[in-house]
């Protein structure tokens, strides 16, 4: 033993191997690797390198809409992860991120979270460092003349390791929902100067209004594709489109009833669509998609606790998320245990410096990311 | 299965007896075994562990002889069965990596790495992650033997670039 540790102290640097090294790190918090820069310029170049990830347990991020100050159009948003969700209990410890400060023209409603980033509004967000960017400006064009109409969607390439925005415009003479757009545009993070690239669509299309979803590099959506509506496949890595699935007449028929509120999730890696098929009956239909087929209806949820739930998607444990559309003052989800069939209510325990907020956005699987540094 | 049993030895020279399904959970001796180059009755060299790590090495091994092995016994116990016996082995290795100092980690980690014991080598990662997670700089590199090779403003720098991570 005294000769082996003798020896071990001996051999100066490069003790551990580097890919050792590198699993020894990815391992650890994102504050303490960020700590660990400083270590030396080799530690300091591993961290920083494109491949350079880390792996932790499913956790839910939430964004909390604090004090918007309507005099200076300002909207704060302030950031918290959870720790992971035991099956035990209601109530769920939260650690504070960070807080942001955006000016409130840059807001709106939608917001994606993919692989430790969030896009929300016009900004790309790291909530693990409180950094953000904005989205490039749109200049208006002859084939973008109304900016404020596009789609946009966020997504996460992992093969590359890169993050893009999606941003579609309607056509200038589009008085039909189903006129083909003209302007796709794609922005990658990272890229210099700050960009839109204009790309080619390729399948005549008009995006319809649906959230997008990323799974493994593929960003899906609705569309009417001619005379049907589509499920649209976004190839993130060689930014071609096709169409995955097709929408059935019934689907359709519930998505306009239903005021396109449906949410398309991950359901065991498939994409789903979750409607809630009568305006004031709190219940939810579930929707899966496969690959050049039409939707089929999986399953029903009734006698939600409430009404207007959007579905978020399913632990590693089965278990289905469902979160209110807006809260105020108190961080919920419901969770849906299959076996029971029993709707609990999850309360996050923020501290928001007891702080009124009007808006909450909740994200499952957050990881924490070095991106933005 | 097979209670074949085979000898390793380590660099200073001591011999263990192992059970063949647990010498196995090493992708290099299980190769061998594979490729028939295993003498029954010559022990294995293995000139990059010494004796107290192998003694380690095996230790893991024989506790992790069964879990991984069919699927089929998985298949037939019932989830909080299932449960209790991981709950079983995650403290039985908190335990196991508990009694062991950093140096010991390293030299174990090593060991495995040149054993390719995949589950030995998350387990030893975790643990040293875990152990480092809350030290300094300056702390990390003692433990890793590493030099400073920062101007104090590259420092100051790079400081001022995260406070987040420095508050």
């Amino acid at each position: 033993m005294r000769r082996s540790l003798r020896l071990y102290k001996k051999r100066k640097t490069d003790v551990v191997p580097l890919d050792l090294l590198i699993e020894i790190l990815n391992r650890l918090p994102a504050k303490s690797v960020v700590r660990f820069l400083l270590v030396s310029k080799s530690w300091a170049e591993i961290i920083r390198s494109n491949g350079f990830c880390l792996t932790q347990p499913l956790r839910f991020l939430i964004a909390l809409k604090t004090d918007t100050d309507y005099q200076k159009r300002r909207i704060n948003f302030s950031f918290f992860s959870s720790s992971s969700l035991s099956s035990s209990s209601t109530t769920v410890s939260t650690s504070y991120l960070s807080r942001i400060t955006i000016p409130s023209r840059l807001f709106s409603c939608h917001s994606y979270y993919v692989n430790g980033l969030i896009n929300i509004g016009q900004i790309i967000c790291n909530p693990c460092t409180g950094k953000y960017i904005t989205l490039p400006k749109i200049v208006k064009t002859p084939t973008c003349n109304r900016p404020s109409l596009a789609m946009r969607f966020f997504g996460y390439d992992p093969v590359n390791n890169q993050y893009k925005v999606l941003c579609m415009f309607p056509n200038l003479e589009g008085q039909e929902e189903t006129t083909p757009w003209s302007d796709f545009r794609v922005f990658t993070l990272g890229d210099k100067p700050k960009s839109w690239r204009l790309i080619d669509c390729g399948i005549p299309q008009s995006p319809y209004y649906s959230n997008g979803l990323c799974i493994d590099g593929f960003v899906h959506y609705i569309a009417h594709t001619g005379t049907r509506m589509s499920l649209m496949r976004f190839d993130l890595k060689s930014e071609k489109f096709d169409i995955f699935a097709k929408v059935s007449e019934h689907l359709r028929a519930l998505w306009f009833k239903d005021n396109g509120s449906g949410t398309l999730i991950n359901y065991h890696g498939k994409v789903a669509i979750a409607v809630q098929p009568l305006h004031h009956v709190s219940s939810i239909d579930l929707y899966v998609f496969e690959a050049g087929k039409q939707d089929f209806k999986e399953r029903s949820f009734h006698n939600l606790p409430q009404l207007h739930l959007r579905m978020k998607g399913i632990t590693h444990t089965g278990e289905i998320i469902f979160a209110p559309s807006y809260s105020r003052n108190e961080a919920n989800v419901i969770r849906h245990d299959l076996k029971g069939a029993s709707f609990e209510k999850i309360k996050f325990e923020v501290d928001a410096n007891h702080q009124w907020f009007n808006e909450s956005i909740y994200s499952m699987g957050y990881v924490e990311s070095l991106m933005l540094l | 299965m097979s209670s074949n049993m085979i000898m390793l030895k380590s660099s200073d020279g001591a011999s263990f007896e192992i059970e063949e399904a647990a010498a196995r959970k090493s992708k290099i001796i299980a190769n061998m075994i594979e490729v028939e180059c295993v003498d029954e009755d010559k022990a294995i060299p293995l000139q990059n562990v010494t004796g107290n790590i192998l003694a380690l090495v095996i230790e893991y091994c024989n506790k992790h002889i069964v879990d991984d092995d069919d699927d089929v016994a998985t298949e037939e116990a019932s989830e909080e069965e299932e449960e209790a016996k991981k709950k079983k082995v995650d403290d039985w290795e908190a335990e196991f990596m508990n009694s062991m100092s950093l140096e010991t980690m390293f030299e174990l980690l090593l060991a495995a790495n040149y054993l390719n014991i995949k589950s030995l080598i998350d387990l030893v990662c975790q643990t040293i992650a875990n152990n480092i997670k809350d030290k300094t700089p300056e702390e990390v590199r003692k433990i890793f033997s590493i030099e400073n090779d920062f101007t104090p403003e590259e420092e100051e720098e790079i400081r001022k670039e995260n406070a987040w991570a420095f508050g």
